[in-house]
């Protein structure tokens, strides 16, 4: 096996088991809540299922995305890895895990939500752009806790996300009411265009945390 | 020739320079002590030339070939020279159940099995029943003696033709010890695997270490057979001018005087030899207490 598959078998058996565990209890509690509710099971699975798991899904990719980078990494290292290949399997496995729990998470939301199935189509890259999104954030998280300590990183981190809402609710009202008006309105009509633009930002913005993280790591003395 | 070499390895933290242009060979099929008091800079020596973490500068190179014409492999960011190298190092679980704490014994040595190209698991079966390891336990359960244990497993099992110890026998018990001492020399008696054992406990690990490197304020100030080593170098005690006679012309590392009499650690020449005198009293000495002697305090 060369590094690089090495690290796609270690890091899905990794990722798989932590998010696995954590989708069973999900699914458990839902199951017994959604029974204890007495109205229809499955429709009332589905909804407790959609939300927790979509939940689920975006701490997961924070929560992990911390550990994995400040104690599972620097272990596959200390294997003798090579850093690049254990970050390439660690952020495949991950982005393929959340993409699998976000399209279940879909999936049941179309069931419970018939009408929005004509949208369903538009909406894959917004889900996709959004997850990518979340990554960034994660992937930022991870190099601000990593870098300065888990306190100050988390100060940071908190500054980043109020200037991120910032620029992001700025923008929008600086375009909307300004000379991109007409943009703004002609996404909200083609939302085919609008959400495959969210969806190229979002993996603009992922790419950019990966690299930002592989920055951070080249030649970092790890702490084991 | 199959060698490991550290070439001028200087590393720095912040400006805090730790390693002062470390030049170092490891010979293939050598079992090699590397001995530094606490700070010395064993385990950052130990991991830049892994290729764990970087040097600040120098460059650690590997060839696994007796082949001359092949051209060795830089260690850093290389998985084929990575491929040939094990550092199992001290683990640390002091996140508490998150991450490596939160992983069972068995999942670590799964991950281990993963990654190491060579890996025995039949080797790692039976030192996990010769420690009785139970490896379903999680790591943050276990003892610094099992984890020791567990650093010992992956290292030996790893089959790397380099592997590196860091403090293997640290809160292991006698039997332990013992153990790890027996098994360690049968895998090196049956491969042409290098090992480097950086420990503290010198006089109990001296008769399995070949040559021995002595680390002190970041630079290797000794490495030598350990048995040539512990040949030439004599405590050599009496009176001051038969003492200081004896010292001219050759190396010494340590020098004490005591009233009207002296005492020094001298190093002789190859096959040289000293005798016992009314004046002077020559005492052969121990690998500790030459370690003592060339860094002036306590290991």
């Amino acid at each position: 096996m060369t590094g690089l598959e090495r690290n796609l078998k270690y890091w899905f058996s990794y990722v798989g088991k932590s998010i696995g565990q954590i989708y069973l209890m999900i699914v458990g509690i839902v199951a017994v809540m959604s029974f204890l509710d007495g109205s229809d099971f499955l429709m009332t699975f589905s909804k407790n299922l959609v939300m927790y798991l979509v939940m689920a899904s975006a701490m997961s990719i924070m929560v992990f995305g911390f550990s994995n980078i400040t104690i599972i990494f620097p272990t596959t290292v200390s294997f003798s890895s090579k850093r690049s290949t254990s970050l390439i399997g660690m952020t495949v496995a991950q982005h393929v895990m959340c993409i699998l729990s976000f399209a279940v998470a879909f999936v049941f939301g179309l069931y419970i939500e018939p009408n929005f199935r004509p949208m369903a189509g538009p909406a894959i890259p917004v889900v996709l752009g959004g997850i990518c999104f979340l990554f960034f954030i994660g992937n930022i998280m991870a190099v601000l806790s990593d870098r300065f300590g888990r306190t100050l990183g988390m100060v940071l981190y908190m500054l980043f996300v109020f200037a991120l809402v910032f620029v992001i609710v700025f923008g929008y009202n600086y375009l909307a009411g300004g000379k991109g008006e007409a943009l703004v309105q002609a996404l909200f009509t083609n939302l085919g265009a609008a959400s495959v633009i969210i969806c190229a930002l979002g993996v603009l913005l992922d790419v950019i945390g990966v690299w930002i993280l592989a920055a951070g790591i080249k030649n970092k003395d790890l702490k084991f | 020739m199959k060698t490991l070499n550290c070439t001028g390895i200087v590393k720095k933290f912040g400006n805090n320079e730790v390693l002062h242009g470390v030049d170092l060979t490891l010979e293939k099929g050598k079992i090699y002590g590397l001995i530094g008091r606490n700070g010395a800079g064993k385990t950052t020596l130990l991991s830049i030339a892994s290729g764990q973490n970087p040097a600040t500068k120098g460059e650690v190179t590997v060839s696994n070939s007796d082949d001359i014409a092949v051209q060795p492999m830089k260690v850093w960011d290389n998985q084929d020279a990575l491929d040939l190298i094990c550092f199992s190092r001290e683990i640390n679980v002091t996140a508490g159940n998150q991450g490596i704490g939160g992983l069972k014994v068995k999942d670590y040595l799964r991950a281990a099995r993963t990654y190491f190209p060579n890996y025995d698991k039949e080797l790692e079966d039976r030192l996990v029943k010769e420690f009785e390891l139970d490896v379903k336990k999680r790591m943050s359960k276990l003892s610094k003696g099992m984890l020791s244990m567990v650093t010992i497993i992956v290292a030996l099992a790893s089959r790397a033709p380099y592997t590196f110890f860091d403090e293997p026998v640290a809160g292991l018990d006698v039997v332990a010890r013992e153990t790890f001492y027996k098994i360690a020399l049968e895998e090196f008696a049956e491969s042409e695997r290098t090992f480097v054992i950086s420990t503290h406990i010198i006089e109990e690990a001296a008769d399995i270490f070949e040559e021995v490197i002595f680390l002190d304020k970041g630079q290797v100030i000794l490495k030598e057979n350990t048995q040539e080593l512990v040949e030439r170098v004599v405590h050599v005690s009496g009176k001051e001018e038969e003492v200081d006679a004896i010292c001219e012309g050759r190396k010494v590392y340590h020098v004490e005087k005591i009233g009207r009499s002296k005492a020094a650690t001298v190093m002789l020449e190859p096959g040289e030899e000293l005798k016992n005198t009314a004046d002077i009293t020559v005492q052969p000495m121990n690998l500790q207490q030459i370690f003592v002697a060339m860094c002036g305090k306590e290991a």
